[in-house]
């Protein structure tokens, strides 16, 4: 394998990794409502953690397309590897 | 002064969980533009097939490390974090006042002791035998714990052994809530002295009635062993006297004490063990929980179930029976409604559908004389801030 495909699949493990975590934090923030909590403060706290997922959602999907096109670019660069041998072993 | 509505020692343990999630995304951001930085290789430039793809590739991975990404999502959650610490800060402030009101009224209770009033005085404790006049039947659930709290007139306590079907028995101990409310201690220990005495942290004649009830149970079993488990049982000032002796460790030293049960009772200065289970039941609109102005920990040992709505005004709503009502239909409620209810009742296993093998009952009554020498189990649920 090449240093540059080698690389690219680095890169998507790290994609995927990094998408896992966004989505184990937005897991873990859903346990931090605080729902025993009452009041204004509490009511305002509680819209910023349904933000906060929301967003957290966002980005695990964003990273997933990324991983996906990180894994094709893979495919791509290990097939040019294997037509070219020199330049991929270079 | 209305009830502190949070703890914030629970406000900065989640800020402190936040902050921690923020620095977690924040190495995925350094990670993930680390291994996009090693992409760039020459080699990889010079393919033209390859070089569209990871331009945009490279675009993507360096926006999702950014402010629009990783990074982002970091500096919102500790946004969080800072907003509660904030927040927990200004409880502390609440805390602190809370503190100096309980002080305030044992340093009353201790200056009416000396005009004779609420005061256990240099008495000890006197525990008698008496008939049980009813059937008790096998618990099926908390409701039915709650129950044996009835008919505990004259200051009596109710011990209830059951087979704890792994060969040993398990012990349910119920204490009645305050039955004299003048405040020269009379012969019947659960009374007003005990009520002021017991939630501001002192050690109780009551409660060592109570201790003595289990201690006179047992040794007439002759089936008890150190670890069985203990469950207490109380309302209003017996569910005080509940959470006091599980807090206590000279009685948990000598009594495995799994799981408490309180009903309308103020006990959230108790510092529980988190090895003990507690449910706590209290009507929102019942005044006597809150007498504590602290709120019961939101720990996973600690379930309190919350019925009814309004502000805490209404007496009627302390009644015992009540309270029975409330927990049979949070009981029968479809699965679910009442969250943690269900994972209570698989906890107290020993207690629920088994046998009883015997209830015996005494009466707790002050003695003539005989000075007792009772400690102070200063509540610690809320603690000034170091």
């Amino acid at each position: 394998m090449g240093h540059a495909t080698g690389e690219i699949e680095a890169l998507a493990v790290r994609v995927r990794l990094a998408r896992e975590s966004v989505e184990a934090r937005r897991v873990a923030l859903a346990r931090y409502a605080l729902v025993w909590w009452e009041g204004e403060a509490a009511d305002r706290y509680r819209e910023l953690v349904d933000e906060r997922r929301a967003g957290l959602a966002r980005l695990a999907d964003e990273l997933g397309w990324l991983e996906e096109s990180v894994v094709a670019l893979a495919a791509v660069a290990r097939a040019e590897g294997a037509a070219d041998p020199v330049r991929e072993a270079s | 002064m209305s009830r502190v509505s949070v703890r914030s020692e629970a406000l900065a343990a989640v800020a402190a969980r936040l902050t921690e999630a923020a620095e977690l995304l924040r190495e995925d951001a350094a990670l993930l533009a680390a291994a996009v930085q090693r992409c760039r290789s020459p080699d990889l430039i010079r393919r033209p097939g390859l070089l569209g793809s990871w331009l945009r590739v490279e675009a993507d991975g360096v926006r999702l490390t950014g402010p629009t990404g990783l990074w982002g999502a970091a500096l919102g959650l500790e946004v969080l974090a800072a907003r509660l610490s904030v927040t927990a800060r200004a409880y502390v402030e609440v805390e602190r006042a809370v503190t100096a009101v309980l002080d305030g009224v044992h340093r009353g209770a201790v200056t009416a002791a000396r005009a004779g009033l609420l005061t256990d005085g240099p008495r000890g404790v006197d525990v008698r035998p008496v008939p049980v006049d009813r059937a008790v039947p096998s618990p099926a659930g908390p409701a039915d714990l709650v129950a044996l709290g009835e008919g505990l007139d004259g200051g009596r306590v109710r011990v209830v052994e059951l087979d704890d079907g792994a060969g040993g028995s398990a012990w349910v101990v119920a204490v009645p809530g305050t039955q004299q409310w003048s405040p020269r201690a009379g012969d019947n220990p659960f009374d007003a002295t005990s009520d002021v005495r017991a939630v501001t942290g002192d050690a109780t004649l009551a409660a060592a009635g109570v201790v003595a009830a289990l201690d006179r149970a047992r040794a007439a079993s002759g089936r008890a062993r150190p670890d069985d488990p203990v469950l207490l049982v109380g309302h209003s000032q017996g569910g005080i006297h509940a959470a006091a002796l599980a807090a206590d460790p000279g009685f948990t030293r000598t009594h495995h004490v799994t799981h408490v049960l309180t009903t309308g009772a103020p006990v959230g200065v108790f510092a529980v063990p988190e090895t003990v289970r507690v449910l706590s039941v209290e009507h929102a609109d019942d005044p006597v929980p809150t007498l504590d102005l602290t709120p019961n920990p939101a720990t996973p040992s600690w379930l309190t179930v919350r019925a009814g709505a309004g502000p805490p005004v209404d007496v009627r709503r302390h009644a015992l029976s009540g309270y029975e009502r409330t927990v049979r239909a949070a009981e029968d409620a479809p699965a679910g409604a009442v969250p943690g209810l269900a994972a209570w009742e698989v906890s107290a296993a020993a207690f629920l559908h088994r046998p009883v093998r015997g209830v015996t009952e005494v009466a707790v009554t002050r003695s003539a004389g005989g000075a007792a020498r009772l400690g102070r189990v200063r509540p610690s649920g809320v603690r000034a801030p170091p």
